[in-house]
């Protein structure tokens, strides 16, 4: 191909017709690139001594100074106390988390390893199945490829390794790795049928995480489960039965799934027996990437769906082909509830049965709001579009750390009496993931402007109901629109969790202003060692988030062209 | 006989045998007494047209006669504010299901061709029997791949409309209106944005459509085509139909002095 850096005229080779690459040789190099003008002649001696000065040799102590000391970074990591980084390791990484249970997140973690890797290795297979049938080149993916994209995780996991005092992380660290790695070669070798399942993989992963946090959750999250899972019985049943049977056979096996669950709750949380930790002693790393992760994965269909309730104003017209977006309400609707009240109170309406008070909230929450969808006309569309605007307005007009505080006191009065109040990280989770999602609503809402309105009338004189037209034509091509914006506002969101400190939770910045004042090392300066550390953690996370949307867009760009 | 060729404008003509539409007779799309607002201005006006089955309709006139907004409104993408519109016995309301039953009757081409950029030839061609009339995946595909046959371009099957040329495109976009074998098939000005050699590639494939029985209501500036394929042709200027005929007539022996004064301009 072309060089494009040189100017100079190419050589073309006589037989193809084709400009040759040159080969230059290292001094050529040097002048071509490093020396051109005399401009860039400065700018590279410039550049030069700096990056001495920083790595090298420090140059301005030993004109000044007389001393001969190493460059001022290297110095400084070399010449450091790493004793404060060692002995607080625990604290940044899981917070005042009981010592005897630190198991849970770390099988949680496993559980999530496996899954994902398995779901990543089952998707990968796929693609590179359909790309030969279709007669496209496959995509690859070589251990190299891997280990581009991880290193910086990798590089952090290996720093903390190298500051932790027992064997135990390295284990821990160890199954952890084996773990992707086989879960990426298992998903590629499953049978076919498995593959096409392979969605579902993450959420077995995080249910099994959440259960293994708090045992007793595993009810509300069973509901769940089984309602979602019931929700693909439509799709078994085949599509010639009406569709009124669909859906009615959808909600009964959802109800059905509930009652289950309820009348089961009794016996089993005998048996299970295990309260595990609350959400309210979660600290360090953990109440980062945890408040950050519900900041994206709730507040991005909650924000979706914000965005086309702000939109669908004038636009959509009201049928009962809203109740798909029902439906999606409910089901979030009823995620939600179980992922905040997951530790249960209980009640027992009647003295009847025991309900586990997550699986009765977020069912009668989600059904009344799909309901209430379902059957929106006209009238009730500007009602949600009002709801919409009013939310999204509201969040944004406020600063962040003022909802923190709000949500931190003021959100306890919400809540009735004598009720199981959530958890501070709870209600910081809540006000993250609200405040997340007035963002995405906006970013998604460019995103569906963007959108031509000719997809949406091809669509439409196809045939096809508003909610598929949303959701097969217009959502991708939109959200496809603003994989940029949106990951900027996900690497800001989890450099926002550093305000966590200010609500008294220990999130890592807070851990490093607390290990400064700490006796052994109160006054010993130590605070730009701790916070560089905080600093590389933030980092080695925003940097992968991005690298890893610009893959992706390169990915999906590659296939429209 | 059951299609008639009314036209309310008393200023409109209609030649004597171009009431005796072609096709079968029976009467698939019927517009009666039709008018059409944005805003204050009226987009059309009183306007009254049947459209006979096997009939091939071509709507020619200047640009903003309204002609593209007629046959909009036949699919319900724009909404008529007086008169009725029945295609195939449905007639189209505010009832959303009415207006899917019609909108699964008919196959829409556009001027851009308005494919699916995200979604593969086969997916654009698939998507809507699959997700619409709950074709079976591998029937649905046998179908499209049948239909790429008949617009003759099956090899493009696995690229995105991206990487075809306009010809090709709008070639797919004929196919996925297809797919879906709607009764009646609009075109709204399907060449306009071509470039001139592939116009002919498209045009064909009309023909051959056209050839095949199919019901075509045809907004185009493409006389050629309308010559040689029309049924009839209805010549519309500032949101009426002024006047109506068989090609033959229309072409050689106008009687309206808007129709004159256009055909003059063209040809």
């Amino acid at each position: 191909m072309t060089d494009l850096i040189n100017d100079l005229p190419l050589p073309i080779d006589d037989e193809t017709r084709r400009p040759v690459t040159k080969k230059l040789t290292a001094g050529e190099w040097v002048k071509e690139n490093l020396f051109a003008t005399k401009t860039s002649g400065v700018f590279t001696v410039l550049f030069a001594l700096i990056f001495i000065q920083l790595f090298v040799f420090n140059i301005t102590d030993a004109l000044l100074q007389g001393e001969y000391k190493l460059g001022v970074v290297t110095n400084w990591l070399v010449n450091n106390e790493y004793e404060i980084l060692r002995v607080n390791l625990r604290l940044w990484m899981v917070g005042r988390f009981p010592k005897e249970e630190v198991w849970r997140p770390v099988g949680a973690a496993w559980a999530l390893c496996f899954t994902f890797s398995l779901t990543g290795g089952a998707m990968f297979e796929s693609s590179r199945r359909q790309a030969i049938e279709a007669g496209t080149e496959p995509p690859e993916s070589t251990p190299r490829d891997m280990l581009r994209r991880a290193w910086p995780m990798l590089a952090l996991v290996g720093l903390v390794l190298i500051l932790t005092q027992t064997i135990i992380p390295w284990v821990n660290a160890g199954v952890a790795l084996g773990l992707l790695v086989a879960g990426r070669w298992i998903g590629q070798h499953l049978p076919e049928f498995v593959r096409s399942w392979a969605w579902w993989f993450p959420l077995v992963g995080l249910c099994s995480a959440i259960i293994m946090m708090q045992a007793n959750s595993f009810l509300p999250l069973l509901a769940t489960f089984v309602g979602l899972a019931v929700a693909l019985v439509p799709k078994l049943l085949g599509p010639e039965r009406p569709r009124l049977f669909r859906w009615a056979a959808m909600a009964g096996a959802m109800v059905a799934s509930f009652l289950l669950a309820s009348m089961l709750s009794g016996p089993l949380n005998d048996l299970v027996g295990d309260p595990g930790v609350g959400w309210d002693k979660w600290g360090g790393m953990m109440v980062n990437l945890l408040v950050a992760i519900s900041g994206i994965v709730i507040a991005f269909p909650l924000g979706i769906l914000l965005a086309l309730g702000r939109r669908g104003s004038r636009t959509a017209p009201a049928s009962n082909q809203t109740t798909i977006i029902g439906v999606i309400c409910a089901v979030i609707g009823a995620i939600a509830f179980v992922v905040i009240f997951g530790t249960g109170t209980m009640v027992k309406p009647l003295g009847l049965i025991e309900f586990p008070f997550a699986a009765v909230g977020g069912a009668v929450i989600g059904g009344a709001l799909g309901a209430a969808l379902s059957l929106s006309r006209q009238s009730t569309t500007p009602l949600f579009w009002g709801l919409s605007v009013t939310f999204i307005e509201f969040i944004r007009g406020v600063p962040l750390i003022t909802l923190l505080f709000f949500g931190d006191s003021m959100l306890l009065f919400f809540f009735p009496k004598g009720f199981d109040a959530p958890s501070q990280v709870t209600r910081a989770m809540i006000v993250v993931t609200a405040f997340s999602a007035a963002y995405i609503a906006e970013i998604v809402r460019g995103g569906l402007q963007a959108v031509d309105k000719g997809q949406i009338e091809a669509a439409q004189a196809v045939g096809l109901p508003f909610g598929k037209v949303q959701r097969l034509i217009v959502l991708p091509q939109a959200l496809r629109a603003v994989i940029p914006a949106m990951v900027g506002q996900f690497i800001s969101l989890w450099k926002d969790t550093s305000l966590l400190g200010f609500i008294s939770l220990t999130e890592i910045l807070k851990v490093s202003r607390a290990a400064n004042s700490q006796p052994d090392f109160q006054g010993r300066g130590l605070q730009d060692l701790t916070f560089m550390f905080v600093a590389l953690i933030f980092w080695v996370v925003s940097y992968t988030m991005s690298r890893e949307s610009q893959r992706l867009e390169k990915k999906l760009r590659g296939a429209e062209r | 006989m059951s299609v008639e060729d009314t036209n309310g404008g008393e200023s409109a003509h209609v030649f004597a045998d171009a009431t005796q539409a072609a096709g079968t007779g029976e009467a698939l799309i019927t517009i009666e007494n039709m008018d059409k607002f944005f805003g204050d201005f009226q987009a059309l006006k009183d306007i009254n047209l049947t459209v006979g089955l096997q009939e091939v309709v071509v709507v020619i006139g200047p640009s903003g006669s309204g002609k593209s907004t007629l046959i909009r409104c036949v699919n319900r993408l724009e909404k008529h504010d007086a008169g009725t519109i029945t295609v195939d016995g449905v007639e189209l309301s505010d009832d959303i299901k009415n207006i899917q039953e019609v909108r699964r009757e008919t196959g829409m081409v556009f001027q851009s061709f308005n494919l699916f950029p995200h979604l593969t030839i086969l997916e654009n061609i698939t998507l809507a029997p699959r997700e619409v009339r709950h074709v079976p995946k591998a029937e649905a595909e046998a179908h499209a791949m049948e239909l790429l046959e008949r617009v003759k371009i099956p090899e493009q099957v696995n690229k995105y409309p991206g990487q075809l040329s306009g010809g090709q495109q709008q070639r797919v976009a004929i196919a996925r209106a297809l797919a879906m074998r709607p009764k009646v098939m609009l075109f709204d000005e399907p060449t306009s944005a071509l470039d001139p050699e592939m116009i002919n590639e498209v045009l064909e494939s009309m023909l051959e459509l056209a050839r095949e029985g199919m019901t075509m209501v045809v907004v185009t500036h493409e006389m050629g085509f309308a010559r040689e394929v029309a049924d009839r042709v209805v010549f519309m200027a500032d949101g009426e139909i002024v006047e109506v005929g068989t090609p033959e007539h229309f072409f050689t022996n106008p009687q309206e002095e808007r129709t004159k004064a256009f055909l003059s301009q063209i040809l």
